[in-house]
């Protein structure tokens, strides 16, 4: 398991523990996702001292780029998107002589024979020891054509004591069927120990923070149950829309881009018993009990318990923006989801009867994505001409973009001769109380990855069963047309929404 | 975290303090507050959030603090830059109408906008000055100006360094809330020159965190008496820093007395004349086990470290063990604090058969560490130069047999304020260091 540099020095003391050397393949380099955000957490990585010096990082793709070519295409993409500006000359010097492409279309084995004869060579030149790391920033098609093709020329080969791992962006299939399929086509290649399912959410300080929150004190996890939670609200809003990816997400939509990936991943980590140890085994053992509990939705509840809107044209901070159906790439007829609302019931000891409402959307107001955990009401409150309805409840609420954070809010005395109360906050933001700037998401992923650290990503049982929950929603909803665009953008969402909520006596938090 | 009313608009309200001491002090005691709306944009990437809140904007109204009577002249500080209200007559009264911050023109920055309020003044108790400093924390409406807190910091500084401690502590300020004592003693019998200043930062236009830079001059034949001035000062509960830059005497009074209510001391080998005399001295204070000590020199040598274990494994550590070369290359004429602790390290790690070699470089134009060559006693030797004004260094590894590996690795060059800050994140004892500089010691003295 540890192949992180086996160093005779004090590490933990300061010192970080960098991966052993490798190789890193990124098939799809020539992308949108390599541009901003792999390069650039690899070079941040590098920045950080946190690459081992023996490493190759090599970039496939159909564009027919030389090694140089490929380089000053990359550094202008880090340029523009790397969290620490322009990068330094020297530095990028160090950083691309370790750089290296392969043209090739994914489907032809001659172009792996070619990957392969050139890991071997940096192997003997560069010292990186015959360990490979494989992204997949491919669309999703390509993911098993890939797979297939490493193993056949055995690249996938872990017998000699290093290791091969395979990194799987999303999309994981389109509903439980095609998921099942494509694990299966993985399997027969890459074992589930050397899959590494990218959920970039699970990379965010703020859900890493849940768990430190949550089991690094002890004054929230005796309250963290059906007794003292009313239910527990998770948003994932955007104010954008689909931004010339109308061809992907028009064939995807907010249940799945969205919803059954990241929220169930974050519901997981919000609902999950303490795990014995912060480690891999146990942390995706106790995520994956959780999410077993949540009965699959049945055809017949779908109106009851999930809506589903898509925006028309409206407004975006004073803009006038067109709607869902206008916009590029997305059929004028579409219908797409670009907003999901799911009420959840996690039916165990600890949560039954406290309801967890998801919902994930495009074009609302804001962007905003945070976890509110809503207490109950005090039983009773002992100051005369006070109702207890009166009295907002405590609110716990998590931000995780934009700005990360967490604030808790809890009823006071209005100064004054009269017992008045008044609801106040206690506001907790990263960036002013740690001097380090948060590190992105992949930045985080991508080293755990290499240094072989699983804990941060999906578990083969935690997809297939976050697919089994939402499997008959999608099949109602492909099953019958909406009345779409049901509403405008810049709203909060189609009134299915709100009456959802309300069927329950509560209603969505305004973010 | 922070106790504070939901709605941004509050939040960046500035206000001094309305609740002065009830009863202006005798006469002893001057004091002027001042405020400043920072006319600094917020950084925010929600454009729909700017265009909803233009309430935020709206200027508000407050009093300025205290109306004690005039002894002294208010130090002007460099850091208040608003203009002072000028429109009424009297000056105890004067309302200050608030600049609108710029929210709606929120830019990328991620530089905090906010409001901070000084105060000036001679004072006879600490409790005084502690009054006068909870009249700034408090909005004109009672409630607290919101404030997170996650350290205090002590730092002893003489006239000279005075000015230069004070802008590192305020280039830290943004990001590391916290409440910052700079203290200086000077001859006399009794009263505090003190100086308040505490500012209310809008981070990415949402959360609002208070800073405190409390800066005290003491009139004080006894030294000794100095923590009791301190200690009342603090935020309890939080943990107590001590940055001294230099390194005290092990037997220094001012020092003794601190020691004993701080959790860790930050040191600067690096400041005092002689490398040697400084470590020795180091040594003692940490010998003495009294609260856990680190220094600057070896908080800049962690890049340096990072780098050999990279590149330095098991194997190649084993056959250093049976016989092996350290050289290093320092700039100037004397070895340095950091080159003599990274000496030290090295061969704690390494053991008893490992010679080190110093020499120094007159012509580089950087300062500490600048080479480092290990002869594994075999076929393999690496090198590491540091490349001057870049965050990398230039590595050779040779190993016979194989082609030479010739690459340059990041080694990132940190100002003292980061390193400083970095200091600041750590509580328990740095059990490496301690190790590292005995052996320094034995290094420097061979």
């Amino acid at each position: 398991m540890t192949t992180a540099s086996d160093s005779p020095f004090d590490l933990g003391w300061r010192l970080n523990r960098t991966p052993a050397p490798t190789a890193v393949v990124v098939f799809g380099a020539s992308g949108d996702l390599s541009h901003r955000k792999l390069m650039p957490a690899l070079y941040n990585l590098a920045l950080q001292q946190l690459l081992p010096p023996e490493m190759v990082i090599v970039g496939v793709a159909l564009t027919p780029w030389s090694d140089d070519e490929f380089r000053t295409e990359m550094k202008a993409a880090i340029s523009e998107h790397s969290r620490n500006g322009e990068v330094d000359d020297e530095v990028w010097h160090g950083f691309a002589q370790r750089l290296r492409y392969v043209s090739g279309s994914f489907d032809d084995l001659d172009l792996y024979q070619r990957l392969d004869a050139l890991l071997k060579e940096a192997d003997a030149d560069l010292g990186t020891r015959g360990n490979r790391l494989f992204y997949l920033a491919t669309a999703p098609t390509f993911f098993p054509v890939i797979a297939m093709n490493l193993g056949k020329v055995g690249l996938a080969d872990e017998s000699d004591g290093v290791y091969r791992r395979l990194v799987v962006e999303k999309p994981f299939g389109e509903d439980l069927a095609t998921a099942q399929a494509l694990n299966q086509e993985l399997s027969q290649v890459f074992a589930e120990a050397q899959v590494y399912r990218i959920d970039h959410y699970l990379g965010k300080e703020t859900v890493q923070n849940l768990m430190v929150l949550r089991f690094g004190n002890l004054i929230f996890e005796p309250l963290w149950n059906r007794r003292y939670v009313d239910h527990v609200q998770i948003t994932a809003a955007e104010d954008l829309g689909v931004e010339g990816r109308g061809g992907y997400y028009d064939g995807a939509g907010a249940l799945r881009d969205i919803l059954q990936n990241h929220l169930f991943q974050v519901l997981s980590l919000v609902a999950m018993e303490p795990p014995a140890r912060f480690d891999s085994r146990d942390v995706h053992d106790e995520k994956v009990k959780v999410l077993r509990a949540i009965p699959p939705v049945r055809v017949e509840e779908v109106a009851e318990v999930a809506a589903r809107g898509q925006y028309g044209p409206g407004y975006i901070a004073g803009v006038p923006v067109p709607g869902y159906r206008e916009e590029e790439k997305v059929d004028p007829n579409s219908n797409t989801e670009t907003f999901v609302a799911l009420k959840v019931r996690v039916e165990n000891w600890r949560w039954a009867g406290t309801p967890f409402y998801l919902r994930a959307a495009k074009r609302l107001p804001k962007r905003a994505t945070e976890i509110a955990v809503q207490f109950r009401s005090p039983p009773h409150l002992p100051f005369l001409e006070t109702p207890v309805e009166t009295v907002t409840p405590n609110l716990l609420t998590l931000r995780i973009q934009p700005d990360e954070g967490a604030s808790l809010k809890f009823v006071a005395k209005v100064p004054g001769p009269s017992v008045d109360l008044r609801t106040v906050s206690m506001d907790f933001s990263y960036g002013s109380s740690f001097l380090k700037g948060s590190p992105e998401a992949y930045e985080r992923l991508l080293l755990d990855a290499l240094v072989g650290d699983s804990t941060l990503f999906a578990r083969w049982d935690e997809v297939e069963t976050a697919w089994e929950i939402v499997d008959q929603v999608l099949t109602a909803w492909a099953g019958s047309a909406a009345d779409f665009p049901n509403y405008d953008a810049g709203s909060w969402g189609p009134e299915s929404s709100d009456d959802l909520m309300a069927r329950d006596g509560r209603r969505w938090r305004r973010l | 975290m922070t106790a504070a009313g939901d709605t941004p608009a509050r939040r960046t309200r500035a206000s001094a303090a309305k609740k002065a001491p009830a009863k202006p002090s005798a006469s002893k005691s001057k004091a002027e507050a001042k405020t400043t709306a920072a006319a600094k944009p917020a950084a925010s990437t929600s454009k729909s959030e700017a265009a909803k809140k233009p309430t935020a904007t709206k200027p508000a109204a407050r009093k300025p603090a205290t109306k004690t009577t005039a002894t002294k002249k208010p130090t002007p500080t460099k850091a208040a830059t608003a203009k002072k209200p000028t429109a009424t007559k009297s000056a105890a009264k004067k309302p200050a109408a608030r600049k609108p911050a710029p929210r709606k023109a929120r830019a990328t920055s991620t530089r905090p906008a906010g409001t901070q309020h000084e105060w000036d003044g001679t004072v006879t108790s600490v409790t005084e000055l502690a009054r006068h400093l909870h009249a700034l924390r408090v909005e004109p409406d009672g409630r607290p100006v919101p404030s997170a807190s996650v350290l205090n910091l002590v730092a002893v500084a003489d006239d000279e360094s005075a000015h230069e401690v004070e802008s590192i502590i305020e280039s830290m300020s943004d990001h590391q809330p916290s409440r910052a004592l700079i203290v200086k003693t000077v001859g006399g019998k009794g009263g505090i020159d003190a100086h308040l200043e505490t500012r209310a930062t809008v981070f990415r236009g949402r959360a609002s965190v208070q800073v405190e830079l409390i800066r005290l001059m003491l009139h004080t034949d006894q030294p000794e008496g100095v923590a009791s001035a301190i200690i009342p000062l603090l935020r309890s509960d939080l943990p107590v820093y001590l940055w001294w830059p230099g390194v005290p005497m092990p037997d220094d009074l001012l020092y003794r007395e601190i020691e004993d209510t701080v959790d860790r001391v930050v040191t600067e080998a690096e400041r005092e004349p002689d490398a040697m005399v400084a470590l020795a001295q180091l040594a003692e204070v940490v010998s003495a086990g009294r609260v856990s000590v680190t220094d600057l020199a070896w908080a800049r040598l962690t890049t340096w470290r990072q780098l050999i274990t990279q590149l330095i494994d098991r194997h190649h550590a084993d056959r250093m063990r049976r016989g092996s070369v350290l050289q290093i290359w320092y700039a100037g004429a004397q070895p340095t604090p950091d080159a003599l602790l990274f000496a030290g390290w090295f061969r704690e790690a390494i053991g008893d058969k490992l010679m080190v070699e110093l020499h120094p470089r007159a012509d580089v134009d950087i300062t500490g560490l600048v080479e480092v060559h290990v002869d594994a006693g075999g076929p393999q030797h690496l090198s590491i130069e540091r490349i001057p004004e870049r965050e990398s260094a230039a590595v050779v590894v040779y190993t016979a047999g194989r082609p030479t590996r010739r690459r340059v690795l990041p080694l990132p060059s940190r100002s003292r304020s980061e390193l400083l800050a970095g200091e600041l994140e750590m509580l328990r004892p740095d059990v490496p260091f301690e190790r590292a500089l005995p052996r320094a010691l034995e290094v420097g003295a061979a």
